[in-house]
């Protein structure tokens, strides 16, 4: 019987180091596969039209492209989410309608992002949204042509919603009712208490909120592939960076640093594996960066809270 | 909202007295409080139906492909050569035919073959985590967890692509064996077995870390009291926290379901590229033949979007997926419902 | 220092106990003997539960524990690095302040720890003995009906006679009571009490008591601890009538507590 239970505990601290060891594995597989890659010419060219993997350039547009479309999702989705983690935080309350709504933003989160990428792209290639990208010439019945910065940013944004409300609402939650019970004293009515003292003393929480949805964003690789397209470089009036041309480059496609990794590996037409390891390890690195700051965050609070 | 702005119009007109001037800053005050409100509603109400725009849009476009293959959509195979006579199809004979069930398939194996793997061990790193594990390793293996929560879904195919499928091709698969299905796939490596060890990886993280809150939110006290009755640790966990955190852990596990079945970029890159069935009567050579998913057919199958019968057929493909999802989310929120009525009904 | 012709069952020596810095108990000796009944009172926070849980090593669960001194069980220590911890828990079984009946049916809470314990017993047995804790704890009568339904829908007494059932079913030779009768009914509490008495000679019962008078009514000794002392020690009519320390006929007149 005591022998049986020597299995069962081997069994489980090999399942726990397993789990490490796989995580060591790829992390330093990418490390070591791609740190040669990286160079400040890596990072500060374009990518270039090549099977050559020597002559095929480096990584700064989609590094642009990923910035760019972090920031314009998360701008899209962070009023919204912030609408409504408030609306349920503060205002709704415990009734079949608000366990509707709940049940309904549970199940977004639950939806697949290939099924948002393709929902996105049914959306804007209808001919009304052609202002989000461009119309596609040519073709009989006019057709928006659907892939854009701004149709990914959209769809994303769409797609990181249920995990933003959920931080901001949780976030809201652990505000000390203290908190709000001495400004209601004080005579505050009800939103200046949420945006002078509840939505304050969450800041933490909002910020880590925040940090999850560009950290799913900027790792996401479906949404690009459907609704941003597949160019390496932007697809606008060129040079694209010039003001008057903003416009135009946000309603065409362009690449990120995922599309790119996908594009560069085997699977995809670059077929230069050491540099999408290169633009892999960019991107894992980034979203370290990211997590870092949120258990910091989330560590700062929980000194907080002993205090 | 009518009779509010009304209100403000005639209040805004009226002629103020010192006594009417308090009462309409106050009026005006309570008009802002509940025009916030509403907008906040708003943004609720819209986030909340954004499912069913997503249903919608999706839906409507697949309904052409229902409508002329019925239920044999996902009855029939044939998905490859459907789709490049549909592609070719001239304008005016569009080619309506489509059967999925070789991707139907193809994600049931690649899911479950991923929980087979992932349920055991997230399962005994989560116990692993929240009853044995020393303090100093705790720390480092939580931190491990995270972090591949966190990786890409397009750097595991990388890594799938670069490491798992190499290593498949060399070492299980023989000539003989490829040369014996030469003509129903190619043997390259990227198979079944890939997929399950790629996914099984993706979607770890999140079962460990709903099954381990869910194994930590049993009661100190039922521990206690186990011991208290002399019984081991691992008995105790066997017979006391498992069963107690078991609706926790199904939840974790309907929602790791649901990440394997919606994973697009990932299986697109390691699956293999072809619509392949596999049959259990090849033996062991089934977990390494190519299969293709429903959701790496949307990527893998993308370009064939502008001809209007392959894009509908597409949407068929998410149509599946989306349903799938929200029944799996349904699922999970009724069987952790649970869970939160049985513990108020516990204190 | 034998005070009453029973054997001694446990021997404490010289127990200090800290939950990281914080000391708790400081140098508590005394002897707990056999087939009787052990009160300890005392304020709350004065190191009684602690020190109960030592008895079982229930304090090795807080990763902060430490302990110095002696327990000993018929004469061995049950510190020692070798000792089996789970054969020293089926030695001394513990009941605790809140009811923590597991959430399964009645039945199987009690035979959980039968089952555990005598591994492939007969089903007939098994049944004898839940039936046989049940009446001990006169709780048969009121779910004889129900065995299969979840231990979660019974009384707070009820559930507290539950938790006592299952203890007395694994025959613990001494059994631990955590303030048992603290959030019950009278009722319940009265047949807990009986039970007590009626079985103390299968048994040796410690219990930890917030009430004065269920100590008078039910132990043989008492022992009253202070911030983390065992001030005073002996045959309860002793303690009670004629206390030795000032401190504890404070104690008993309701100075303070």
């Amino acid at each position: 019987m005591f022998k049986r239970h020597w299995l069962a505990y081997a069994a489980l601290w090999c399942s726990g180091l397993i789990t490490m060891l796989i995580c060591l594995g790829i992390v330093l597989f990418l490390v070591v596969k791609g740190a040669h890659a990286i160079s400040w010419q890596f990072l500060f060219t374009d990518p270039l039209p090549s099977m050559n993997e020597a002559l095929s350039g480096g990584i700064l547009t989609p590094l642009i492209g990923t910035v760019l479309l972090t920031t314009l999702g998360i701008v899209c989705a962070l009023p919204w989410a912030g609408a409504t983690a408030i609306y349920l935080a503060e205002y709704a309350g415990e009734n079949q309608f608000v366990n509707a709504l709940r049940t309904g933003i549970d199940v977004l989160a639950g939806v697949p992002t290939i099924v948002f990428a393709i929902f996105g792209l049914a959306v804007f290639t209808l001919p009304q949204m052609a202002m989000f990208s461009t119309i596609v010439e040519g073709v009989d019945n006019a057709q928006a042509f659907g892939r854009s910065f701004l149709v990914a940013a959209i769809t994303m944004a769409a797609m990181v919603l249920p995990f933003v409300i959920k931080s901001i609402e949780e976030a809201i939650r652990s505000v000390p009712p203290s908190y709000k019970e001495a400004s209601y004293a004080l005579g505050a009515s009800k939103w200046n208490t949420i945006s002078c003292v509840i939505l304050p003393a969450a800041r933490a929480g909002i910020i880590t909120g925040v940090i999850l949805g560009i950290g799913r964003i900027a790792g996401d690789t479906a949404i690009i592939w459907l609704c941003l397209g597949g160019s390496m470089n932007m697809g606008g009036q060129q040079p694209w960076w010039m003001p008057q041309h903003w416009v135009s480059t946000l309603r065409h496609t362009g690449s990120t640093l995922t599309s790119y990794v996908y594009f560069s590996s085997p699977a995809g037409e670059g077929n230069s594996p050491g540099k999408a390891f290169g633009a892999g390890l960019v991107l894992v690195v980034f979203i370290l960066l990211l997590n870092a700051v949120v258990s910091y965050l989330g560590r700062f609070t929980a000194i907080k809270e002993d205090q | 909202m009518k009779e509010h702005s009304d209100l403000t119009a005639a209040l805004a007109t009226a002629t103020p007295t010192t006594a009417n001037t308090v009462t309409s800053a106050w009026r005006l005050k309570q008009f802002k409080e509940k025009a916030i409100e509403y907008l906040l509603a708003t943004f609720t109400v819209m986030s909340a139906i954004l499912i069913f725009f997503i249903m919608y849009f999706v839906i409507r476009r697949a309904v052409p492909v229902f409508q002329a293959n019925g239920i044999g959509f996902i009855l029939r195979g044939g998905w490859d050569t459907q789709f490049m006579t549909s592609w070719q199809a001239p304008a005016d004979q569009p080619s309506w035919i489509f059967g999925a069930l070789p991707l139907v398939m193809g994600t049931i194996y690649t899911t479950v073959g991923a929980l087979l793997i992932a349920v055991p061990l997230g399962l005994g790193c989560a116990i692993f985590l929240v009853e044995l594990c020393p303090p100093w390793l705790r720390v480092p293996l939580t931190t491990t967890v995270r972090l591949l929560a966190a990786i890409p879904s397009v750097i595991y195919g990388l890594v799938g692509l670069i490491v798992v499928v190499p290593v498949i091709a060399h070492t299980l698969i023989t000539n003989q064996m490829a040369m014996n299905m030469i003509n129903i796939a190619a043997l390259d490596g990227t198979s079944i077995l890939a997929s399950m060890i790629v996914l099984s990886i993706m979607i770890g993280p999140i079962f460990i870390a709903l099954s381990s809150d869910a194994l930590r939110a049993v009661p100190r006290s039922y521990k206690e009291a186990a011991f208290a009755l002399g019984i081991s640790q691992w008995r105790t966990i066997l017979k006391v926290m498992l069963p107690v955190a078991r609706k926790g852990i199904i939840a974790g596990a309907i929602l790791a379901t649901g990440r394997a079945i919606g994973e697009a970029i990932a299986l697109s890159m390691v699956s293999g590229g072809v619509a392949n069935l596999p049959d259990f009567q090849h033996g062991l050579v089934f977990f390494l033949e190519p299969v293709r998913t429903l959701a790496s057919a949307i990527v893998n199958n993308s370009e064939g979007m502008i001809v209007s019968t392959c894009e509908s057929a597409l949407f068929a493909c998410a149509t599946l997926l989306l349903l799938s999802s929200v029944a799996l989310s349904v699922m999970a929120t009724w069987v952790s419902g649970m869970v939160r009525k049985g513990v108020r009904s516990h204190v | 220092m034998n005070m009453g012709g029973n054997a001694s069952k446990i021997v404490v020596n010289d127990l200090s106990c800290w939950y990281g810095p914080q000391n708790v108990l400081q140098d508590v000796s005394m002897e707990i003997y056999a087939h009787a009944i052990t009160g300890l009172i005392g304020p709350s926070g004065c190191g009684k539960t602690t020190f109960l849980r030592t008895l079982n090593r229930l304090n090795d669960l807080a990763p902060s524990f430490r302990h110095q001194g002696q327990v000993l069980l018929d004469g061995e220590e049950i510190y020692q690095p070798k000792k089996d911890v789970v054969m020293v828990r089926r030695r001394v079984g513990m009941v605790f302040q809140q009811p923590n009946p597991f959430p399964i049916s009645i039945f199987d809470n009690i035979a959980l720890g039968v089952r555990e314990q005598q591994p492939g017993i007969k089903k007939k047995e098994l049944l004898d003995i839940v039936v046989n804790s049940l009446q001990r704890v006169y709780l048969w009568e009121e779910v004889k009906g129900s065995m299969q339904t979840s231990a979660m829908s019974l009384s707070g007494g009820q559930q507290q006679r539950l938790c006592l059932a299952r203890v007395l079913a694994v025959r613990p030779e001494i059994i631990l009571l955590d303030e048992p009768c603290s959030s019950l009914d009278p009722v319940s509490t009265a047949k807990i009490e009986e039970m007590m008495l009626r079985y103390k000679n299968e048994y040796t019962f410690i219990v930890v008591t917030h009430n004065l008078g269920q100590a008078r009514r039910v132990s043989d000794y008492l022992g009253f601890f202070l911030n983390g002392r065992l001030v005073e020690y002996g045959q309860t009519i002793d303690v009670v009538v004629n206390p030795r320390e000032r401190e504890t006929e404070d104690y008993l007149v309701g100075n303070f507590g």
